[in-house]
């Protein structure tokens, strides 16, 4: 044994190995982070000089009716597109795990949303979306509903639905606007099939003869579903979770490209408002403040999920 | 014996009715903006629809390849999006190689700083990440694009986690054999691991393909704009003429799909392996 736990050359190796990686890091990332913290306490146009002002910008933002609707939407779209899309993609999932002929062309075409961009996507959608010439009111027009300006409705979804059958609710009841679920519903289409492949990947590795020990124990499918597939998927379902939660508070495409957070602020996300403050108004600091927020927002739920959900998760 | 047969037929026909019906779903908004981009003016807005155009016309493509430079948009994208692949798989391999193989000074406090940037959102660092490319005068140029991403977190974690799993005796036998560190990642661990480095080729390919946020923060000139950037400009400009948007979200949507359809059996592996990291 050398004295050193190290190898010289090792040392000198690792150094030149991870230097360009961490050069990126470095620069784009982790100072970054430390300067993205300082602006959010300085006053900034990119321009002039900078002004320190403490915490008076995050006072700013919580004193912001703009930015709560943003908060409260990004809450309302991840509350909508991670359980939605969790169950369809769950349920997609089982259905692809049985033996049937053609299970490949299946996988592909559920597959192909996830390939497309968010842009390409949202235009498409909007197309379907028009309220005068879209195929959706045509089509729901068939079943005799009324067509519904469905990316330019600020009322809330509940607040239509219970409309169209007379019944007024308070305006605080009414959900999340029309707009937002339309922006909610091309996103589920778009991501359904990355989390059906991960399910999908989860539910092959159960191995066959577990179901069939509770069929000879007399289980049926449902408790065999609730007393094996649901066990054995949960770190799967588990990392779906996580993921579609961060990623739902990042939304901000489909959003710039179909209504730039309208009508009425009432699609309005806070990566839009990040963005809108910063490089369309010029708020450095005061977009900084706000991205920090979305960022203690993101670092909370995670930490939130692993600690609450983490002990339940069966390995 | 001949129950259960009738039974299994009963149950994958109602199988594939629920998912041809899925299919459908996510098959239709494709079918329905090409056939739109396929349409004249007069026949877009005519009520009732038709998914078969009556008369096929390419006037829309036309439109577009006119108005806006797309063929240069498509080979600023191919170019964007190629830069970042190729290096992100040469400098996550050395980095990657350096965790798994060699044992150095704070190794772990290192990792560990690696994992926690994957946890900072893009849209957080996003202003300094721009102050800091403007204070370089890369603002406008495909550099400003391209390097922020020549290396990342996501790719130095995977492919770490893969040279973990190459049995340490060949690298002995290698090392003994006076084979060099360099020499031994490029001529033995990288021809093994070519599934990881397939899927990350595949997802930085297309999630810088398909980045929409950051062309569109650093760049203005339209000569260096990328085909997201440059299709949202189009339509921002040219007001909502569905069947030119259509097209050119045609033209846009068809090569990453085409590259899909030749590779997906990469792909789908890919995310799967990286789905089953946690698990």
């Amino acid at each position: 044994m050398s004295a050193s736990k190290y190898r010289g050359s090792d040392i000198k190796s690792a150094v030149l190995l991870i230097l360009p990686t961490y050069l990126v890091l470095f620069i784009f990332i982790i100072i970054p982070i430390f300067f993205a913290f300082f602006l959010s306490f300085n006053k900034w146009n990119l321009l002039g000089s900078m002004k320190f002002v403490g915490i008076s910008q995050y006072k700013k933002l919580f004193a912001s009716e703009e930015f709560w609707k943003a908060v409260t939407n990004t809450f309302y779209y991840s509350f909508i597109t991670v359980p939605v899309g969790i169950l369809i993609s769950l349920f997609l999932a089982m259905l692809l795990n049985s033996k049937i002929r053609g299970i490949q062309i299946y996988r592909t075409i559920y597959f192909m949303p996830v390939m497309t961009s968010v842009i390409a996507s949202a235009f498409i959608w909007q197309w379907i979306f028009q309220s005068q010439n879209g195929i959706l009111n045509y089509l729901i027009g068939l079943i005799g509903l009324k067509p519904l300006s469905w990316l330019n409705e600020p009322r809330g979804i509940l607040t239509v639905i219970f409309r169209s059958i007379g019944v007024t609710i308070p305006k605080w009841l009414g959900g999340p606007s029309v707009t937002l679920v339309a922006i909610s519903i091309m996103t589920i289409w778009k991501n359904t099939g990355y989390y059906m492949i991960i399910f999908l990947a989860g539910l092959q590795n159960i191995p066959r003869s577990l179901y069939e020990a509770a069929e000879i124990d007399g289980a049926g499918k449902v408790k065999s579903f609730f007393a094996i597939t649901l066990p054995i998927l949960s770190p799967t379902t588990y990392f779906v979770l996580i993921m579609s939660v961060i990623v739902s508070f990042q939304v901000f495409e489909q959003v710039a490209v179909t209504t730039q957070g309208g009508p009425l602020n009432s699609s309005l996300v806070l990566v839009y408002f990040i963005y809108q403050k910063a490089f369309k108004f010029l708020e450095v600091g005061y977009a900084s403040s706000a991205a920090f927020i979305l960022f203690a927002i993101v670092l909370a739920l995670t930490f939130f999920q692993v600690k609450l959900l983490g002990k339940r998760v069966h390995y | 014996m001949k129950k259960s047969g009738v039974r299994t037929v009963v149950r994958h026909s109602v199988l594939h009715l629920v998912l041809i019906a899925g299919a459908i779903i996510m098959l239709f908004p494709f079918l329905w903006g090409i056939s739109t981009s396929l349409k004249d003016m007069r026949e877009v807005l005519s009520s009732p629809f038709s998914l078969i155009p009556k008369n096929i016309t390419l006037v829309n493509y036309a439109n577009v390849v006119r108005s806006i430079p797309i063929v240069r948009f498509f080979i600023n994208s191919v170019i964007v999006s190629a830069a970042i692949t190729v290096s992100q798989l040469f400098t996550c391999s050395l980095s990657a190689y350096a965790f798994a193989r060699l044992r150095f000074p704070f190794r772990d406090g290192l990792f560990y700083i690696l994992l926690g940037t994957m946890m900072i959102p893009q849209h957080v660092i996003m202003i300094p990440v721009y102050i800091i490319l403007n204070f370089f005068r890369l603002i406008d140029t495909y550099a400003a694009m391209i390097v922020p991403f020549i290396s990342g977190a996501f790719g130095t974690f995977l492919l770490r986690q893969f040279f973990l799993t190459i049995p340490k005796e060949l690298e002995e036998a290698a090392i003994l054999d006076g084979c060099g560190h360099l020499r031994f990642l490029f001529k033995i661990m990288l021809p093994l691991s070519r599934p990881i480095l397939a899927t990350l080729a595949i997802f930085t390919f297309m999630w810088s393909w398909n980045n929409y946020l950051w062309p569109l923060i650093v760049t203005n000139r339209i000569e260096i704009r990328t085909l997201q950037y440059g299709l949202a400009m189009f339509k921002e400009e040219g007001g909502l003429n569905w069947g030119q948007l259509m097209a050119g979200t045609t033209i846009a949507t068809v090569p990453i799909l085409a590259l899909f359809l030749v590779m997906q059996r990469q792909f789908i592996q890919g995310i799967t392996l990286t789905g089953l990291r946690e698990g």
